[in-house]
């Protein structure tokens, strides 16, 4: 316990503010280099290992119109090209959409609780994939199978009437916002259950959509993913501003400048269509989205502007590092990947933080 | 109202102004007839028993409620042509210590007094860490500047508030029962604090307050708020006589500490 005394013996504010703005590059070059570490292992690393080096070659000779001497296969070419590295990328860009969003969510709620699939997210998406599974159409829109395209419109209708319905609720908006997720959730969850226990075969199908996975991974896919997921990213980033007004409350956001009604719809919307983009393309992974922030803000403190950058690398460095770990052990969900590299590390940092951390 | 026209028989526009203003949430109607113009540099208290209507004049004043009629202005222009902005560069608002949802150093929490001032994409500026420091300073928690701000206690917290007002740097500072939860040093600290701002940085000043010992002795006009009205609005002597304090807080003025309701009271009695 931090005691009076130790207060006086603390650093004082220009030393304190100096090792603070230090740190969160510090953090950021190394949190990119890991994930530059992690990308290369994670292509090399498999069933088929290829030399790190060819592996940076096949990459190199694609993208640039460098004549290298072919030291590879045609084989090991289309394992790096056409399987590992979309499957790389999407873990990328998925584990940071769904940090970004996690951050988001837990800023706009006011709850550490919360996560990118607590408007009901998660049980839209999850209840458009098994009604793909059950349905015999069999529908291709660009690269996306009838799946992702009702994932993804299942996640975006679920926050869209949790918006709505809670905007006639009384009480505080946000309170409402959460409660009526929560229900909304409970009754998707229903209706999922009951497409489960009706799918007979199907049902191995929509539980692998349950677990999530990056195994469908592909340039077409990421074609998709990858915009939606980069440019809401950005565009939440700009908007840093206003989670950090929210710190102290929906009215002291709007005294410190901040117009809550309309950043507040714009930041849900933003938020929803990165984890919708995300869900949709890996199906449900829990943990990164709601721990990662709060290990970031750990480190740095609760600046969104440094909060949403770095999480955005710690939950694809992250994302990469689970799904090379579910590959190398035999195709385990990356799911319970990420959770078992997180929750340890989580109570770590927990049990580390000097000044407690309450949630 | 006119820049350089003399009004009410003075040559400075009011700082903050409400005319005809009524207010309320949905049918229900809180305040009405309300007509107050408070100028710069003032030190204005405003009093009224529980659900009269002080924390509806506040939200006005702020902005963050519009008035069902009448105009809320604020250097002579409405409340409802400004952007959020626009009102936070001109009126701080000190709310009472809520929870935070996540760890915070004070220094953090300061710092979003700068918000209104902060460039959307370089975020704090030198100057702007500046100001955050020297607020910090200013209210006296400088070595208290790295701790999490829910360790600290309620009086702490209610300094660390004050600390983002003064950080916000508006000309007005509007602070909703600032002492409420404070023991009294705590009380007399932050008093003093808002006398040196007011005295000093001719800041204006407007705050609701329980307290009405704590009003009269310290802050120079009172507006007393009874049943969704102003019914009085001047120096402690006058705005918070016997009689007025019988009506409106509905209390014996006999059974309160001494202040301006008991030379009253003693003068009727006499």
């Amino acid at each position: 316990m931090a005691s009076r005394q130790d207060a006086l013996a603390a650093p004082t504010a220009i030393e304190l503010s100096m090792a603070g703005r230090r740190r969160p590059i510090v953090l950021a070059v190394v949190g990119l280099a890991a994930l530059a570490v992690a990308l290369v292992a994670a292509v090399a690393v498999g069933t088929v290992p290829i030399a790190p080096v060819d592996t940076l070659a096949i990459i190199v000779h694609r993208l640039l119109p460098f004549d290298l001497a072919q030291t590879w296969t045609a084989t090991e070419e289309t394992i790096v090209w056409d399987l590992r590295l979309p499957r790389v990328l999407e873990a990328m860009i998925v584990g940071l959409g769904l940090a970004v969003a996690g951050t988001t969510f837990q800023g706009l709620l006011r709850n550490p609780l919360a996560d990118p699939y607590v408007l009901g997210t998660a049980s839209g998406a999850a209840l458009g994939a098994a009604i793909a599974v059950l349905i015999p159409v069999r529908i291709e829109l660009l690269a996306f199978g009838l799946l992702q395209i009702l994932a993804f419109a299942g996640a975006l209708l679920s926050v869209t009437v949790v918006y709505r319905l809670s905007r006639t609720a009384g009480g505080s908006p946000m309170t409402s916002l959460l409660l009526t997720g929560y229900a909304l959730g409970s009754l998707l969850a229903a209706a999922l259950a009951m497409a489960m226990y009706l799918s007979g075969a199907a049902l191995r199908q929509i539980f692998a959509y349950l677990l999530g996975s990056f195994e469908n991974a592909s340039w077409g896919e990421l074609a998709g993913a990858i915009p939606l997921i980069a440019i809401g990213s950005i565009l939440i980033l700009v908007r840093a501003r206003t989670l950090n007004g929210l710190l102290l409350g929906e009215e002291s956001a709007a005294h410190l400048g901040v117009d809550v009604r309309r950043e507040r719809a714009i930041l849900l919307a933003l938020a929803s269509l990165v984890t919708a983009a995300a869900v949709a393309v890996s199906g449900l992974i829990g943990f990164v989205g709601l721990v990662v922030p709060h290990v970031v803000r750990m480190l740095v403190g609760p600046n969104a502007r440094l909060v949403l950058p770095l999480s955005a690398i710690g939950g694809a460095l992250l994302m990469v590092v689970a799904d090379l770990a579910a590959r190398m052990l035999g195709g385990i969900p990356v799911g319970v990947i990420t959770a078992v590299i997180g929750a340890p590390f989580f109570l770590l940092l927990l049990r580390r933080a000097q000044r407690g951390y309450e949630l | 109202m006119i820049p350089g026209v003399v009004a009410g028989g003075t040559a400075r526009e009011p700082i903050l102004s409400l005319r005809g203003v009524a207010a309320g949430y949905g049918p229900r109607t809180v305040l009405r007839d309300v007509d107050l113009a408070i100028d710069g540099g003032e030190w204005v208290a405003i009093v009224g028993p529980n659900g009269a209507g002080k924390s509806t004049l506040l939200r006005l004043l702020t902005g963050v409620l519009a008035p069902t009629a009448g105009t809320v202005a604020v250097d002579g222009r409405p409340l409802a042509t400004l952007d959020r902005d626009d009102i936070a560069r001109r009126i701080a608002v000190v709310p009472q210590p809520s929870s935070l949802p996540f760890a915070a150093t004070v220094e953090s929490v300061v710092a979003l007094g700068r918000l209104p001032h902060e460039d959307r994409f370089r975020g704090l500026r030198p100057a702007d860490r500046a100001a955050v420091a020297a607020a910090i300073e200013r209210v006296g928690l400088g070595r208290l500047v790295g701790r999490d701000v829910r360790e600290l206690s309620l009086g702490e917290r209610q300094l660390v508030l004050l600390a983002v007002a003064i950080a916000q740097a508006a000309p007005v500072i509007v602070l909703d029962e600032p002492t409420v939860h404070l023991d009294v040093r705590h009380q007399f600290d932050v008093m003093d604090l808002l006398a040196d701002l007011n005295a000093r940085d001719g800041r204006t000043i407007v705050t609701v307050i329980h307290d009405l010992h704590l009003a009269a002795s310290r802050i120079p006009r009172i507006v007393v708020v009874g049943d969704g009205r102003i019914v009085a609005d001047g120096p402690p002597g006058s705005a918070l006589s016997a009689d007025r304090v019988r009506e409106t807080f509905e209390v014996d003025p006999a059974l309160l500490p001494d202040g301006p309701w008991s030379r009253a009271a003693a003068t009727v009695r006499g």
